[in-house]
């Protein structure tokens, strides 16, 4: 859970504090008021980095306030391991950042360095950055994306959401390094067989040393030493070449560096079929919670309209009236369709927080934009449905809708006040 | 007397697996049955239907067919009915490639009616013939019923006649019907199906027999001969290989192992390979099917080898993560709970071919 964010020159931001409470909060701005920067210093301050869809950000120096050396985020929250009260506060310069970790009010940081105060968090939240964001984000434009898909395409998009795509981006990898190590071994079996072909035209050793001793006879009988000394020279090279042949063939490039490169690939194999199994086995684990969860979430607002809500194993979706009827989803209202997949969605990160994690969960979840893309008449429901999620102890919504306003128990909004200028911020309970 | 030897089925241009070579095998199959009837030198050859497996058939086919009744024509008269598949969609029977045999004067057929009936004398009996085509159910019992009696011999052949044993009036002296692929002989009823000449789907007519019906009628009562009519190609079946609860190396042993002791008696074989039972599905996933076909065909050098698979998958291993999106945390909890070994290797082979995170 988030208790509050402090930014100073942090993109738009000059010196500004957040104060967030348990509970629902809303961050309503018009577009560009700085609402997902917001959402950017929280995952910054956790995990020293930002992921967005669409735009890359190329460097730390982007998050500074325009014109000024260097930017600061500190964040309190509360570690859902011990729920005690931490305070991280980094500070981003051009090149670096630095990192120091406090535990609630004491002035020495615990830990100290970016990749100490890192390691530290990942453990005292319990879960890494890909966790964490599929915990809980639902990022702009997924509900939309979801009523948009047919069944098929999305269980796909389930998969990412419910971060078990990070399984197939390394299997990925896996896959390139043992693409990798075969052109490896093959280069090395290249090597060794134009070597073995050059060791077979060469004399052996024992040949050589015959066609010593017959020079040596040679000259014990001619006694023509000057004669003599070009074939030793010759003979000598040949010898040089002969040792070096062997020396080469025997070197542990070629011998051991095959060997270890074979056992190395029979454990990527190993770890490719690993990589592969696993997340089938995760989402049949999950998709009970899920289903209950959505089905909650759902009836929660629709209850006074519809009997039940189920999802098959194809993540289908079926409703059934009051009456005991099925209801096609198509039949079923605009509205009705997108609560559908706003309830699986959610659905997918209170059940990843309560059946995913081995320690307790984070307690937040973060909308972005939950309504983007849809009109009035289909986003009808929406602050009710925000309102119902009691599931999780803090709810943070980002928005530009007005109409959340009222669901929200704490309303913080931002009005642009242009260009490089702080946005007038505006807190409401 | 008369004596009747019936086949049916011949399925000329039908080829399985679409092989071409079964094309060839389908010819060779009729004209193999045709001779072995021939040998008994029966007073009628009937085949009940379903010449082609087309009913616009290749000129091979269609010259080959003229080629084998026209060399029976003299020395027997030769029926040829029209199945279910010599009929262009909507029992356009003018159309119908049997009526080019008919019309060649090699056979008789029911020309472009579904119902034709014929009075013969053989050895110096009248014998009426009855010949129905393939038509619909309604329409073959409307005919099968107005059939009248007779004093004569009667014979009644038909491509198919669905539940024979109700429909059929008991006066006729012989029944011959087709459409069905497997043997079927009722002495007290009088009734024979031979089943089809070659082997047209091995599905259906795996374990079923395929004979030559040779039949002597008589007033007095018939005599029946059969003689077994194997398809020209060999066909091996492996069946009853249940791979339940294995992993995916065992299981490929198996089959391997039944390969093996297969000993095919002709050369180039169609080897079909029936696997059965259930498995999860990282076993599925990773049997390798390729790899066995490639093994298959270099032990026994098959026309084709086949692999059916027939085991249905249970879904994911029952393997309980304790923290799904944590992947070295889930390859711990996956290897520890099948009892995969190689673990600590595992664990260090994912940090040195992912890097770190911070990449």
């Amino acid at each position: 859970m988030i208790q509050k964010i402090a930014l100073k020159d942090f993109k738009v931001f000059h010196n500004q504090t957040f104060e967030l409470t348990p509970g629902t909060t809303s961050i309503v701005g018009p577009n560009g008021s700085g609402k997902t920067s917001i959402l950017e210093a929280i995952e910054f301050a956790l995990f020293r980095q930002i992921t967005r869809k669409e735009k890359t950000i190329k460097g730390v120096e982007e998050l500074i306030r325009h014109g000024r050396k260097k930017a600061t985020i500190e964040l309190e929250f509360v570690a859902p391991k011990n729920r005690r009260l931490y305070r991280v506060v980094r500070m981003i310069n051009p090149q670096r950042t630095s990192a120091d970790l406090y535990l609630e009010k004491r002035t020495e940081p615990i830990e100290s360095g970016a990749k100490r105060v890192d390691t530290e968090i990942i453990s005292l939240l319990g879960m890494d950055r890909h966790a964490f964001a599929a915990l809980t984000y639902v990022r702009q434009g997924e509900i939309d994306l979801l009523s948009r898909l047919s069944p098929k395409d999305r269980q796909e998009n389930l998969y990412d959401m419910m971060g078990l795509g990070v399984y197939s981006k390394t299997e990925s990898k896996v896959q390139k390094a043992l693409r990798e190590m075969k052109r490896e071994i093959e280069s090395i079996d290249e090597s060794r067989a134009r070597l073995t072909e050059i060791q077979d035209r060469l004399p052996t050793e024992n040949e050589v040393d015959n066609a010593f001793t017959s020079l040596d006879a040679l000259r014990a009988g001619v006694g023509n030493e000057d004669g003599i000394k070009p074939l030793e020279t010759l003979l000598m090279k040949v010898k040089e070449s002969v040792a070096k042949v062997q020396e080469e063939l025997a070197s542990s490039d070629l011998t051991d560096k095959k060997d270890e490169l074979e056992e190395d690939t029979n454990i990527a194999n190993h770890l490719k079929q690993l990589l592969s199994s696993i997340p089938g086995v995760a989402e049949e684990q999950l998709r009970p919670h899920i289903r209950h969860e959505a089905r909650a979430i759902f009836l929660r607002i629709f209850g006074d309209r519809y009997s039940d809500f189920m999802i098959d194993d194809g993540y289908d979706v079926a409703l059934y009236n009051l009456h005991g009827n099925r209801v096609s989803l198509r039949a079923a209202s605009g509205g009705e369709d997108v609560c559908v997949n706003f309830a699986l969605r959610v659905a997918v990160n209170t059940a990843l927080q309560k059946y995913s994690i081995a320690g307790s969960p984070p307690g937040v979840i973060i909308l972005d934009e939950p309504g983007a893309g849809l009109d009035a008449q289909r986003r009808r429901w929406l602050p009710e449905a925000v309102q119902g999620l009691d599931s999780v102890e803090q709810v943070i919504v980002v928005t530009h809708m007005e109409e959340l306003k009222e669901s929200a128990d704490r309303v913080i909004s931002l009005t642009p006040q242009g260009k490089g200028r702080q946005p007038l911020v505006d807190v409401s309970e | 007397m008369v004596r009747v030897a019936h086949i049916s089925d011949s399925h000329l241009g039908c080829s399985q697996f679409q092989l071409v070579e079964r094309k060839e095998d389908a010819r060779k199959c009729l004209e193999k049955a045709v001779n072995m009837a021939m040998r008994h030198s029966p007073d009628i050859l009937v085949h009940t239907g379903d010449l082609f497996d087309n009913p616009y058939p290749s000129w091979d086919d269609a010259n080959f067919t003229l080629d084998l009744f026209k060399k029976v024509n003299e020395k027997v008269y030769s029926i040829v009915l029209q199945g279910n598949h010599d009929l262009p969609y909507g029992y356009r029977r003018t159309q119908s490639p049997v009526l080019a045999l008919q019309n060649a004067g090699f056979i008789t057929s029911t020309g472009s009616e579904t119902y034709l009936s014929k009075t013969e004398v053989f050895d110096g009996k009248s014998v009426d013939i009855h010949m129905v085509s393939w038509t619909r159910p309604r329409e073959l019992q409307g005919i099968i019923d107005y059939i009248p009696l007779s004093d004569n011999i009667s014979l009644l052949f038909a491509h198919d006649i669905p539940s024979p044993r109700d429909l059929v009036p008991s006066h006729f002296d012989y029944v011959g019907i087709g459409h069905k692929h497997n043997f079927w002989l009722d002495e007290d009823l009088d009734l024979g199906r031979p089943g089809s000449t070659c082997i047209v789907d091995w599905r259906r007519e795996q374990g079923g027999k395929k004979k030559l019906i040779i039949a002597d009628v008589s007033s007095t009562g018939n005599e029946y001969t059969t003689e077994t009519l194997n398809d020209v190609r060999e066909f091996k079946y492996l069946t009853g290989i249940n791979i339940t609860g294995m992993g995916p190396t065992e299981a490929e042993e198996i089959m391997r192992n039944r390969l093996e002791s297969l000993s095919p008696r002709k050369t180039k074989p169609i080897i079909i390979m029936e696997v059965d039972g259930t498995i999860d599905s990282e076993t599925e996933n990773e049997l390798n099917r390729a790899d066995l076909l490639r093994y298959g065909e270099d032990l026994l050098k098959p026309l084709f080898f086949h692999i059916e698979p027939m085991w249905s998958s249970l879904g994911p291993r029952a393997i309980k993560l304790t923290e799904p999106l944590n992947m070295a945390r889930s390859i711990e909890d996956y290897v520890k709970q099948t009892g995969e070994g190689n673990l600590i290797e595992l664990l260090a082979g994912l940090e040195k071919f992912i890097g770190s995170e911070a990449e």
